[in-house]
């Protein structure tokens, strides 16, 4: 079953063509990756699914009643608002009441326990936001993304410039949000995301899409449009097709 | 002072004044601080004057006119820029500058003598008239009503607007409402502290404020202290030096600033 489709979506900048034809779909419970340049179009796509840019063509179904589950690119998000963590995450379970005179109740207390509990950030809860690290920052994201009770959820650069333990727990915690959840991941890190995700996509204005999650070079030369040097990104042996082994060397 | 504060009406209308205004100041100012709509609140209080003019010239009272540009500004500013994508900086200096001029122009066309705007381009808290108190008791009373009926929606919108909408807050309306909050507030404030000089009673005690503030509600409440505080040295040595009020407060703001910047060094 389907959670999203992309039908023929385009969005335009005057002349300039962001995103030219997208068409995808998302299984429910699947792991789908998106990779891609910078200027490929990655905010824009995510923008549209989110509904905050209207497609100039095109349209996007989303088979949920829920609010997707959003976690915005931590290091571009602004943390001087005096707000604590625990406050932040709450703001998450205003999804299901909006009401006049809103107040939090005992049990989005509880439950927002649970999300910090399941992060490991319960001990910040009373920390403000501009004394986290961005790994600490990116944890709170999801959580607050987590209290929407979400069926899908899409993450921007979840691990970009962030401490390589955080990185190990998040991509852990997603890994067991899999199934319950569908998840969408944009990045241009491409060597961490290819051992989590089940397919994977690469976007540069057009989208280029493979099913089984490989990173081929074709792929990737297609996408960045000249050819990508995977080693350098950092990519796992296993991923890389045979003929790109010999002769490179990974760190 | 005390004394003059009880046989004088016109010191008791000064200090119910400056109480008022300090409400105002923190609600709107530490809002618009965390918004960055400083230039945009600078914009749509300095276009106000075009309606203190047109009232100068038809024989009405200005302060309505300043309500009526205000607020037609602030419907005007993300109305054009949503349609054309001109940029709300741009518009808000064209609109700021538009109603100065046509202010200007307005009081040109006045008969008679030109009548004196410096209380309203420099505000007199001295000069309040029981009406300024009255229409101050009503602003007051709808932003704090519409600020505490959706107090969580507008902590929400404030620290994230895009994830807000995403969980189905009605941002595009928020950020209307908001416009018009801060035409009519800063209408209210010209009496006190002028046109030119607004800006600064909204932004210095949020600046303020948010070294020591771990919370919203706390940053409103740390801002409205500190504006009644500095608003009332303000009204003390206008009292006594016979200086214009607006200056004061706003000296005695920037000093206050000055010394919690070295304090918050010195913390550090």
């Amino acid at each position: 079953m389907k959670i999203i489709e992309v039908k023929n979506v385009s969005v335009n900048y005057g002349n300039v063509k962001a995103l030219d034809q997208i068409s995808f779909s998302i299984d429910k419970g699947s792991f789908l990756g998106i990779i891609g340049p910078n200027g490929g179009g990655k905010t824009t796509l995510i923008k549209v699914l989110l509904g905050l840019i209207k497609p100039d063509k095109g349209e996007i179904i989303i088979h949920s009643d829920k609010p997707i589950g959003y976690v915005p690119q931590f290091n571009n998000f602004e943390r001087r608002f005096p707000i604590t963590v625990c406050k932040v995450i709450l703001m998450g379970s205003m999804s299901h009441k909006k009401s006049i005179f809103h107040k939090y109740s005992a049990e989005d207390k509880e439950k927002s326990n649970d999300v910090m509990k399941l992060l490991g950030i319960e001990h910040l809860r009373n920390r403000l936001i501009k004394q986290l690290s961005g790994g600490q920052m990116q944890k709170v994201l999801i959580a607050r993304a987590l209290m929407t009770e979400p069926d899908l959820l899409i993450l921007d650069e979840p691990t970009a410039s962030i401490d390589s333990q955080s990185r190990t727990d998040i991509y852990n915690l997603l890994n067991t949000l899999k199934g319950d959840k569908t998840i969408l991941i944009i990045s241009h890190d491409i060597g961490t995301i290819s051992s989590y995700i089940d397919s994977i996509a690469c976007l540069n204005v057009k989208l280029y899409y493979h099913e089984d999650g490989q990173i081929t070079q074709d792929t990737l030369s297609q996408a960045y449009g000249c050819p990508v040097d995977l080693v350098a990104h950092g990519i796992p042996h296993r991923v890389l097709p045979e003929h790109l082994n010999g002769g490179h060397h990974h760190d | 002072m005390i004394n003059a504060l009880f046989h004088y009406q016109f010191m008791q209308n000064a200090l119910i004044g400056a109480l008022l205004a300090s409400i105002l100041t923190g609600i709107i100012g530490a809002i618009i601080v965390e918004k960055k709509w400083i230039m945009l609140s600078s914009g749509i209080a300095h276009s106000s004057f075009g309606g203190i003019g047109l009232g100068y010239m038809l024989n009405f009272e200005p302060i309505y006119g300043a309500f009526l540009f205000a607020i037609f500004s602030s419907i005007l500013i993300p109305t054009i820029d949503r349609k054309t994508d001109t940029g709300s900086e741009n518009l808000t200096a064209m609109l700021w500058s538009l109603g100065m001029a046509l202010g200007i122009f307005f009081i040109a066309f006045t008969p008679g003598y030109p009548p004196d705007m410096t209380s309203y381009l420099f505000g007199n808290i001295l000069t309040i008239s029981f009406q300024n108190i009255m229409v101050m008791i009503v602003v007051t009373a709808i932003v704090l009503t519409i600020l505490l009926s959706y107090y969580n929606h507008w902590k929400a919108y404030l620290f994230d607007h895009e994830f807000a909408f995403i969980i189905g807050i009605n941002t595009s309306v928020m950020d209307y409402v908001l416009y018009f909050l801060i035409a009519i507030s800063v209408v209210a404030l010209i009496k006190m502290v002028g046109i030119i000089l607004i800006i600064a009673l909204l932004t210095i005690p949020p600046s303020i404020a948010r070294f020591y503030a771990k919370s919203f509600s706390r940053l409103i409440i740390y801002s409205m202290i500190l504006g009644f505080i500095f608003s009332f040295i303000g009204l003390f040595i206008s009292y006594y030096y016979n200086i214009p009020s607006g200056a004061t407060i706003i000296l005695v703001s920037i000093i206050a600033f000055v010394i919690s910047i070295f304090i918050k060094k010195n913390n550090q």
